[in-house]
């Protein structure tokens, strides 16, 4: 790869094209996952509703680019949480009790003690237990196996001015309502938190209450008259109680 | 490899393809492009800023870091074998990490946290970068695989890392060396003799590794600003010129009444944000028509500067802003690095 004219090129012919090829190895893969990431909420006859990815942008992906780029710890879609205004605020507390099931202890999530950092990161994890679902019940009635139990689903139900965790048969959930579930990953999440949390303070078991409030819409400049007191209300979602 | 070539990869290939087949044209440019040796300095200037963010992004979590990291933390062992069955996760697994190596060992788990520490200091400080750019890109890795606290911002710290890696683990391989420096690195690449050295690298000459570096760093932050960019629109809020309302009004700590205390000039207000979002959709979107053109790059650095701010402050994301600084400083030439230090220079205090 000799010089000539004003052109440099100064790396051996080998170099440049083993080069050539892992560069574009390398953005293809990060192009094909970024482009393998769903899309929406996009309005639809049956309500908001996410687009499953482009085919061929899937089917790349799945060929090398999610191993390569989990291997160099790489691997994201860059569609980012921060790009979704409307997000509702969120945080949690954990009830640590003894083997009474008195409350011993609270533990605040984001804490107002952590530092900045440390309190960024708590915000993140309790954003992430505010993942609720919706649940969609069943187009028609199930009718359960000879000999088992009919199907059931997690679904959120309203208790004593807060939501908790209830197993409904699935031809049970209400059909009059909008109806949402937590996702797995938010209950997962819940749960491995609640274990550390008796780790680090001690207890018979621990209660995770979240708090969530919906973002305050823009509207509110032209409202012509303040909004009702309990507008603003916070929701307070029980995940139940956890033992070690 | 003797002639000094301080053209950045900001500048225009120019190739001169007459009696040549147009591919070989194409060919000697995509060369000349990401292979053509540059004058390091730029790369050297990126490490010590990106070895800056590492400590200020790790050391923070020094007194919580076993709960955030390990095994026995906020994401613990039993998370990682359910998050394993879990169909959501099954195409993003939880990636790897050396703290997982401790254990539940607490005293293990602190001592691969101080060394992390250690390695990324050293490697800010330009000491034997070939191995401690490499320490420090596993650390920035083995720092941000808790899915538990994952936030947008950690990918892009592990792209900074990952692409200085490329350009140091390479960096003044081609010339004939000390069995040290060829294993280690130059021992000795302090941003002050850098600088002082007028257009040296490693070892006084023009580095591939390090065009190759900034090249790819340059066209990682485009993808990500753009992809960005483009997935904003999939959402009412940015079209509407609203989007960066709700930051400013974060729900949990915003009354009714504190919204509407802007009401009284609203239609002002929500002039301001919406020009805002707009201006950072086109920011976003139009990079790469701009990215690379000297004439924009103060368009390209105050917007990456005024993200940083609104990063910060807005949105209260401590980690994004100075990472897309980063990726975007990565388009200075360095011609204009060169020119800042000698700046920098006759500003300061000379000793008698």
């Amino acid at each position: 790869m000799s010089s000539e004219g004003e052109s440099v090129q100064e790396v051996p012919a080998w170099i440049a094209v083993s080069g050539t090829v892992c560069i574009l190895g390398h953005f293809i893969a990060v192009i094909a996952v970024a482009l393998a990431a769903p899309s929406g909420p996009w309005p639809s006859p049956a309500g908001g509703g996410m687009s499953t990815p482009p085919q061929f942008a899937y089917s790349l992906a799945g060929a090398y680019p999610v191993r390569y780029l989990h291997a160099v710890g790489m691997l994201n879609s860059y569609h980012f949480l921060l790009n979704r205004p409307a997000l509702p605020g969120a945080a949690f507390e954990v009830r640590l009790k003894d083997a009474s099931g008195n409350v011993t202890q609270v533990v605040t999530v984001p804490s107002a003690e952590s530092g900045y950092l440390v309190g960024h990161r708590e915000g993140i994890l309790a954003r992430a237990l505010a993942d609720d679902q919706p649940v969609e019940p069943p187009q028609g009635e199930v009718i359960a196996a000879p000999g088992q139990a009919v199907p059931s689903t997690r679904i959120w139900e309203m208790e004593g001015g807060e939501l908790v965790l209830r197993d409904v048969a699935q031809h049970l959930i209400p059909r009059d309502r909008p109806v949402f579930r937590p996702s797995e990953r938010s209950l997962l999440l819940a749960r491995s938190f609640a274990r550390y949390a008796l780790r680090r303070h001690g207890g018979a078991s621990a209660e995770v209450v979240r708090h969530t409030r919906e973002a305050i819409p823009p509207a509110v400049l032209f409202l012509s008259s303040p909004p009702p007191p309990n507008a603003e209300g916070v929701l307070k979602s029980n995940f139940g109680e956890f033992a070690p | 490899m003797n002639g000094r070539n301080t053209r950045g990869p900001g500048t225009t290939a120019r190739v001169r393809a007459a009696d040549h087949p147009a591919w070989l044209g194409a060919w000697r440019a995509w060369v000349d492009c990401w292979f053509r040796p540059i004058d390091p300095v730029g790369l050297h200037v990126l490490r010590v800023l990106a070895g800056i963010l590492f400590l200020a992004w790790l050391l923070p979590f020094a007194a919580r870091a076993d709960g955030l990291f390990g095994l026995d933390g906020w994401f613990d062992r039993t998370a990682y074998r359910e998050s394993a069955r879990l169909a959501d996760d099954a195409r993003s697994p939880p990636g790897w990490s050396i703290v997982y190596g401790c254990g539940a060992n607490r005293a293990a788990f602190y001592a691969v946290y101080a060394a992390s520490l250690a390695v990324v200091g050293l490697f800010t400080l330009g000491v034997a970068t070939r191995i401690t750019s490499i320490l420090t890109w596993i650390a920035a890795v083995s720092f941000t695989a808790n899915p538990a606290i994952a936030h947008d911002a950690d990918a892009l710290v592990v792209a900074v890392a990952f692409h200085l890696m490329i350009g140091y683990a390479f960096l003044g391989l081609a010339s004939p060396r000390s069995g040290r420096i060829a294993w280690f690195g130059d021992m000795n690449q302090s941003l002050w003799r850098v600088m002082r050295r007028k257009g040296a690298g490693d070892s006084g000459e023009p580095s591939a590794a390090a065009n190759v570096a900034l090249r790819m760093l340059q066209a990682h932050t485009v993808i990500v600003l753009v992809t960005s960019g483009l997935h904003k629109l999939q959402f009412g809020d940015w079209w509407a010129g609203v989007a960066l309302w709700y930051p400013l009004h974060p729900p949990l700590d915003t009354s009714f009444e504190e919204a509407r205390s802007h009401a009284s000039h609203g239609i002002a207000y929500l002039t301001l944000l919406s020009i805002g979002a707009y201006a950072t959709l086109a920011w976003q979107i139009a990079l790469p028509a701009f990215a690379w053109k000297a004439a924009w790059r103060p368009l390209l650095l105050g917007g990456a500067a005024i993200g940083w701010a609104a990063n910060t402050w807005i949105y209260g994301s401590p980690l994004f802003g100075p990472a897309i600084a980063v990726g975007c400083l990565a388009f200075v030439t360095p011609d204009a690095w060169r020119c800042a230090a000698a700046f920098g220079g006759r500003l300061a205090p000379r000793s008698k």
